[in-house]
């Protein structure tokens, strides 16, 4: 920061300075807050009111989404990753469901990483308390709507295991609309449930803070400095002592460049994996109105062993329009049959690594679907 | 004089397009006035990957107004209305 900035800088202290609202960053500020900690939360995205959700996902893509929804990696093929904008991070716009870590992915870590201290029985408690922050439980047959009950009766009928996904939700009346903004305010995202419990506890939270660098002074993190967006404007400085940085797998990594952090591992910014997904419609000889209910309400887990998983994914008309991979007529004709539309996803668990480095201030992502991770494409679809 | 009704579903796209970084932003936009000219759209014809593309966002935008999406048994303004209401009665954030 140069002097003039410096001297123009408004100065916060605190114990600990989370940079990040979203999923990590507002468990942690809560949990250090009402452990004591003296805490300073910086979002960059704003504060939203869901009042102004509109339940129309081009609206919504704009004003909830970083980049409106439109962040893409570059390779083949091209995949656009869904990032949340505001307090809540991408768990304002995820669609809330909530696996606890399985064991063949603890075991990995252990082996991979010598994590061994992140076992299942260690973790139980962690897992029991966050989901009962959350409000998370399973999907009733009857909110997870027609689109889920066709996927059950083929589930069903070819043997395969599946069940009901659950999910962060508390008051859930199957608005069909968790990926643009919940109505009701039923989904648990963090923005309403642990960024309030860090203010409880006396935590600041700053929106509209966009943190340019982790300060560092003879090798440890000091604080931070953040450009402020909106009526007022301006810098500000925060000194504390630890500094959380909880910005995403996109966004973690271009700040520590930018603060020159962990360059030396060789690793900043490498070994991005992503679980791509896809999805695929069905034309059924039923009324299905797929936004009615939860979208993502069911799983199929009977390749999962394979890294393919299948759940749940539906949407209002635009969203169903922007996903048919039809074009002309055929898309014109197949979208006059929308409430006959059936959809599901698929997921894969990948093998496939990618990078982030930032060009001009913006995250260039790179990443290539490896031709194991085609093939599981292949082998789900 | 009354005013022109304005047309939620073009302007959700424009608002779309505009969000995204460029150069992408530039690159949709013109995407989007090609699809909207019958010779546009012949033209993105040529290239299908780019056709479907421009044909979904351009729909997009079509079935994000209220009539359109109305038709197909979606009706955003009821449902956030009632999301609305339900937060009130409850005192949900």
């Amino acid at each position: 920061m140069s002097r003039g900035r410096a001297g123009r800088a408004r100065v916060v202290e605190a114990d600990v300075c989370v940079i990040g609202a979203g999923a990590g960053g507002a468990v942690a500020a809560a949990e250090l807050a009402e452990g004591g900690a003296s805490v300073v939360v910086l979002e960059q995205g704003p504060r939203h009111d869901a009042d102004r959700f509109s339940a129309r996902p081009l609206d919504m893509l704009a004003r909830i989404y970083r980049d409106g929804g439109q962040t893409t990696t570059l390779g083949t093929p091209p995949i656009l990753l869904p990032l949340g904008r505001g307090l809540g991070g991408t768990t304002l716009v995820n669609s809330g469901t909530c696996f606890r870590t399985p064991p063949a992915v603890l075991e990995r870590w252990q082996r991979e990483f010598g994590l061994e201290t992140l076992t299942e029985d260690a973790l139980d408690p962690c897992f029991a308390r966050v989901e009962a922050a959350l409000s998370i439980s399973e999907v009733t047959p009857e909110l997870a709507g027609r689109n889920a009950a066709v996927a059950r009766r083929g589930a069903e009928a070819l043997g395969w295991s599946h069940g009901f996904l659950r999910r962060n939700a508390k008051g859930c009346i199957g608005s069909g609309v968790c990926a643009f903004g919940c109505p009701t305010s039923a989904k648990q995202h963090v923005g309403i449930t642990y960024v309030p419990r860090a203010e409880a506890a006396g935590a600041q939270v700053i929106s509209g803070a966009d943190v340019r660098r982790v300060l560092v002074e003879r090798g440890a993190a000091r604080g931070v400095e953040a450009q402020l967006v909106g009526p007022g404007g301006g810098w500000l400085q925060v000194h504390a002592p630890t500094v959380i940085v909880a910005c995403g797998t996109i966004h973690t990594p271009l700040l520590l460049a930018r603060s020159g952090l962990g360059r030396a591992s060789g690793e900043l910014g490498h070994n991005l994996a992503l679980h791509p997904a896809t999805g695929a419609f069905a034309l059924m000889d039923e009324v299905v109105d797929m936004a009615r209910g939860v979208p993502q309400s069911f799983y199929v887990d009977e390749f999962a062993a394979e890294g393919i998983m299948f759940e749940g994914v539906a949407g209002p008309p635009s969203y169903a329009a922007m996903s048919l991979p039809l074009s002309g007529r055929r898309h014109a004709a197949a979208m006059e049959r929308y409430r006959n539309l059936a959809m599901f996803g698929l997921m894969v668990s990948d093998g496939s690594r990618g990078s982030v480095r930032s060009l001009a201030g913006r995250p260039v992502i790179r990443y290539e679907l490896q031709e194991e991770d085609v093939a599981r494409f292949r082998r789900g679809l | 004089m009354s005013r022109a009704k304005p047309n939620l579903g073009r302007e959700g796209l424009d608002r779309f397009v505009d969000a995204a970084p460029q150069p992408a932003s530039s690159g949709l936009r013109l995407l989007v006035a090609l699809e909207r000219r019958p010779r546009g759209r012949r033209m993105l014809g040529r290239i299908h990957a780019v056709d479907q593309l421009a044909n979904g966002l351009v729909a997009m935008g079509h079935y994000e107004d209220p009539a359109n999406a109305l038709a197909l048994g979606w009706d955003a303004d009821a449902i956030a209305s009632r999301g609305r209401a339900l937060r009130r009665e409850e005192g949900r954030l």
